[in-house]
């Protein structure tokens, strides 16, 4: 029972993984644009991120859903959830209200304390895959 | 969780993702450039989609959000003055040179004009356009330049 609910939420990130990393692939404009509003990068690894930050979360996504490298995909995806954590905390800390850039142009949340609370259990949840799964 | 194994397989799937970012680049969006400088960021169709008024040699005023917010309340911003411009604009407490804007006060054409030094706030920008023409404030502006040529424009602008 237990490990077919982490499999279940092996496959739900993988799949939100996979769909943002789709999503935001083929324009590289507007998600770089989003990236700015974070004010967190330096602007000169904004187009280089906004290239092949979509590009890794396909590749994890895809590795999540298919149980293929899962050691490193699990390591991926808490990195990555951490991350996306530490950008929209640090947003809504500075009061910076701008759309998440989650789902590119797809993208309707904003970088909010709702938000945050949402990322937060998105990066318990890579957490426990990460920690607790076999 | 075997850590050798996952950082082994973390580099292979880091060494895909490369592979496959370079490979959406080139095939999907071979126009966008790795090397673009911030400061050419602000050359998005949303902004330049958007009118740009000339600057009134005039009166011009220097803008930071919070003395905006000042200004707009202070009367002589009369036709604005109401509006919630602290909600909706990112005010950036190291670079109140961020925002510039302009009232023009002539009657029927009173409206506010914003100018961004980059488009980084083009959607608060939007939907401060917006607010200000649901309250009926029917010339809004919102547009951008870029840092080098705001900056002289309020070099410029300053009252001495």
């Amino acid at each position: 029972m237990r490990e077919k609910g982490l499999r279940a939420l092996e496959i739900l990130l993988g799949v939100l993984l996979l769909v943002a990393g789709l999503l935001k692939l083929p324009n590289p404009q507007l998600f770089a644009d989003q990236l700015l509003a974070y004010h967190l990068f330096p602007g000169a690894w904004i187009p280089w991120i906004a290239v092949f930050l979509p590009a890794l979360e396909v590749v994890v996504g895809l590795a999540l859903v298919f149980r293929r490298f899962r050691f490193g995909a699990r390591l991926w995806a808490f990195l990555l959830f951490a991350g996306f954590w530490v950008a929209v905390l640090q947003a809504a800390v500075r009061g910076i209200d701008t759309t998440c850039g989650c789902f590119g142009a797809a993208s309707w949340e904003h970088t909010d304390w709702r938000k945050v609370l949402e990322n937060t259990l998105w990066l318990l949840a890579s957490g426990v895959l990460l920690f607790k799964g076999r | 969780m075997r850590w050798q194994q996952a950082l082994r397989e973390a580099l292979f799937l880091g060494l895909a993702a490369v592979a496959l970012g370079a490979a959406a680049h080139r095939w999907l969006a071979p126009s966008f450039s790795l090397s673009l400088a911030p400061a050419r960021l602000h050359d998005l169709p949303v902004i330049q989609s958007l009118p740009r008024p000339q600057v009134p040699a005039d009166t011009a005023v220097y803008l930071g959000l919070r003395p905006t917010l000042a200004w707009l309340q202070s009367g002589r911003a009369r036709a604005v003055a109401a509006v919630p411009v602290q909600g909706l604009a990112y005010w950036n407490p190291d670079s109140p040179e961020t925002w510039v804007g302009q009232v023009l006060q002539s009657g029927a054409d009173t409206g506010l004009w914003i100018l961004a030094d980059t488009a980084l706030f083009y959607r608060r920008a939007w939907r401060l356009q917006r607010l200000l023409r649901s309250l009926g404030i029917t010339r809004a502006w919102v547009t951008a330049v870029p840092a080098d040529s705001l900056a002289r424009l309020l070099a410029q602008r300053r009252t001495p």
